[in-house]
């Protein structure tokens, strides 16, 4: 995909559970601990609230110039503590949410963990409502999975038993459309990766799940 | 980027390569008259390190080094650059016509013969691309968007043999390296739209007679209906030179390799091939003396032309491709026209030559290789 494509996806569009991660954040360089501010709305009255570093151009730019807000109706509500559970730099390779949204690409292998939450919706929007892996899994795993020592690692391919439920359902789901539009090839497939996955969850390193 | 140079700094492997047609040029498999080649390529990253855009050149080098030291102790890489098999060519030391060269042949992408940015006491960006000689079936380039991007493509419509070719050689390197892998999003790539799978499936095809008749739209809209993208000859962000289109996967996530090569082969591509078939039978029924017209000029401008540009040769080509595959020419084979199709871009054309041409005169030379090609 295309960087243009893949920033249209990535972006542009600010979904409520974004915002909600970012409000810890300045959400003008995503960088740094945030200034809560509160601004009023000069056409509609209303009061809207914004997460800006104390030094960010585009909070000056906002807020300095009154063409678009009210200066007069800024008010510092308060200042807000950044913890540990807001999604700040990833820890693995530095990489900022806001720098993600500006080049589409993740730093590292830990930017999926780190930023799932904000992240998952809009990797389901980019593939079609697709929220979980069902393709090929790592063959070390999967060719070791009797051999005791290699029980954690293919659990970490597998997942657990909530993920392992949603990535059936999601094939049966499939399953059901190809049926129903008389897709039968890909019907056959889908069934076929349905019953390797279940032989795969029977194996004895499913453990504790 | 090196500045231009008057000649070219190509090794014995790279010698090799030059001096033949990639397979996938050949003008077999099914469907051949329709559809050029079928790739597909996967797009993985090793466990441990940051992907290559947020890494650091030492640490690029670090990839660089473990992937060429371990896919060598496996026996994927050739250790012997003399004795052929896949030769690893290292494109940070190559000259800018050579990596062209490679990115012409599509064994590495446009990206990947540029190269990431580094300051000047960085060197080079560390990358490299592995080529499997003498046929150019697969293909594996080193630090390009993700650590790892592996490419099979055959010709004509196959593919299905490309997929089970690039999963044995995905297999085998993830053998002696830890690929980054969730049980969630499986395969973790550098762009998300690349996560689960890391796959795209493609076909090249060539649509002459659906431009000519103005349907070449209706190809569109289906790629479209089916969230597929279609692309120009030279993948993304590139026009249909020479009415070659490639049709491929966008997502990658929720569904199997299968699966998704299935959609696209299965119901799209056959469809396709049956609008271009029509569209050309149409062309000979109805439109005979007009097409006739059409393909005669195109091949007397390439055996006649003193000079011509690039797309222009493309575009005749194109053409005479099509009346090769409606019988309308005895000659030159699709073979042939297929190796031009290759022959009259920048870097081969420089190379053939042997050295580098100046703008003005690039046209010329081309001209007069496709007379000397096209009266052989």
């Amino acid at each position: 995909m295309t960087s243009a494509v893949c920033l249209q996806w990535f972006g542009g569009c600010v979904f409520a559970a974004e915002q909600d991660a970012m409000a810890n954040y300045c959400e003008g360089c995503g960088e740094d601990p945030v200034t809560h501010e509160t601004i009023k709305d000069p056409v509609t009255g209303e009061f809207v609230n914004h997460h800006f570093c104390a030094n960010c151009p585009k909070a000056k730019g906002l807020i300095g110039h009154p063409s678009g807000m009210d200066p007069e109706a800024v008010h510092q509500v308060s200042v807000v503590r950044v913890t540990a559970s807001g999604v700040g730099p990833c820890p693995g390779c530095g990489m900022t949410f806001a720098k993600f949204r500006e080049t589409a690409r993740l730093g590292c292998a830990s930017c999926y963990t780190h930023f799932e939450k904000t992240l998952g919706p809009l990797i389901a929007r980019a593939q079609e409502g697709a929220t979980h892996h069902v393709g090929k899994l790592p063959r070390r795993a999967i060719s070791c999975a009797n051999e005791p020592e290699n029980k954690r690692s293919l659990m970490e391919v597998l997942g657990r038993a909530e993920e392992r439920a949603r990535k059936m359902a999601a094939l049966r789901d499939q399953l059901h459309t190809a049926l129903t539009s008389e897709r039968y090839e890909q019907a056959a497939l889908i069934r076929d990766q349905i019953e390797q996955l279940q032989s795969l969850y029977e194996l004895p390193s499913e453990g504790g799940d | 980027m090196l500045p231009e140079e008057s000649s070219f700094r190509t090794g014995e492997a790279m010698k090799r390569i030059l001096g033949q047609t990639p397979a996938w040029l050949s003008g077999g498999g099914e469907h051949a008259d329709v559809v050029l080649s079928s790739r597909v390529r996967l797009a993985r990253n090793l466990a441990g390190f940051r992907f290559v855009g947020r890494a650091e050149v030492q640490e690029r080098r670090d990839v660089f080094n473990l992937v060429r030291k371990n896919l060598t102790k496996a026996g994927i890489v050739s250790d012997d650059p003399g004795s052929g098999g896949s030769c690893w060519l290292d494109v940070s030391t190559m000259d800018q016509y050579t990596r062209d060269a490679l990115s012409e042949r599509q064994c590495i992408s446009r990206q990947h013969a540029k190269g990431h940015k580094t300051s000047a006491n960085e060197g080079p960006d560390p990358r490299a691309v592995i080529v499997q000689t003498p046929d150019e079936a697969v293909s594996i380039m080193i630090n390009e968007e993700d650590h790892l991007r592996l490419r099979a493509v055959r010709p004509g419509l196959m593919l299905r043999e490309a997929l089970n070719e690039i999963g044995k050689v995905d297999d085998q390197i993830e053998s002696v390296l830890e690929y980054a892998f969730s049980s969630r999003f499986g395969y973790l790539t550098a762009c998300p739209t690349n996560v689960g799978t890391g796959i795209r499936v493609s076909v090249m095809m060539h649509l002459p007679a659906l431009r000519i008749l103005g349907e070449i739209d209706r190809v569109k809209r289906a790629a479209s209906d089916m969230s597929l993208a279609l692309r120009g000859f030279w993948g993304e962000g590139s026009e249909a030179d020479g009415d070659f289109y490639q049709l491929s996967n966008q997502t990658t996530l929720g569904k199997s390799e299968e699966l998704i090569l299935t959609e696209l082969a299965g119901t799209i591509v056959p469809k396709v091939i049956e609008y271009e078939r029509r569209a050309r039978e149409k062309l000979l029924t109805q439109r005979r003396e007009f097409t006739e017209d059409v393909i005669y000029r195109a091949i007397g401008t390439l055996t006649h032309a003193r000079r011509i540009a690039a797309d222009e040769a493309m575009c005749k080509l194109s053409e005479v491709r099509l009346g090769v595959s409606l019988g309308v020419m005895s000659g030159p084979d699709i073979a042939t026209v297929n190796r031009l199709l290759l022959m009259v871009q920048q870097a081969h054309l420089q190379h053939a030559v042997g050295r580098v041409l100046e703008p003005g005169e690039r046209k010329a030379a081309r001209a007069s290789m496709l007379r000397q090609a096209l009266s052989e």
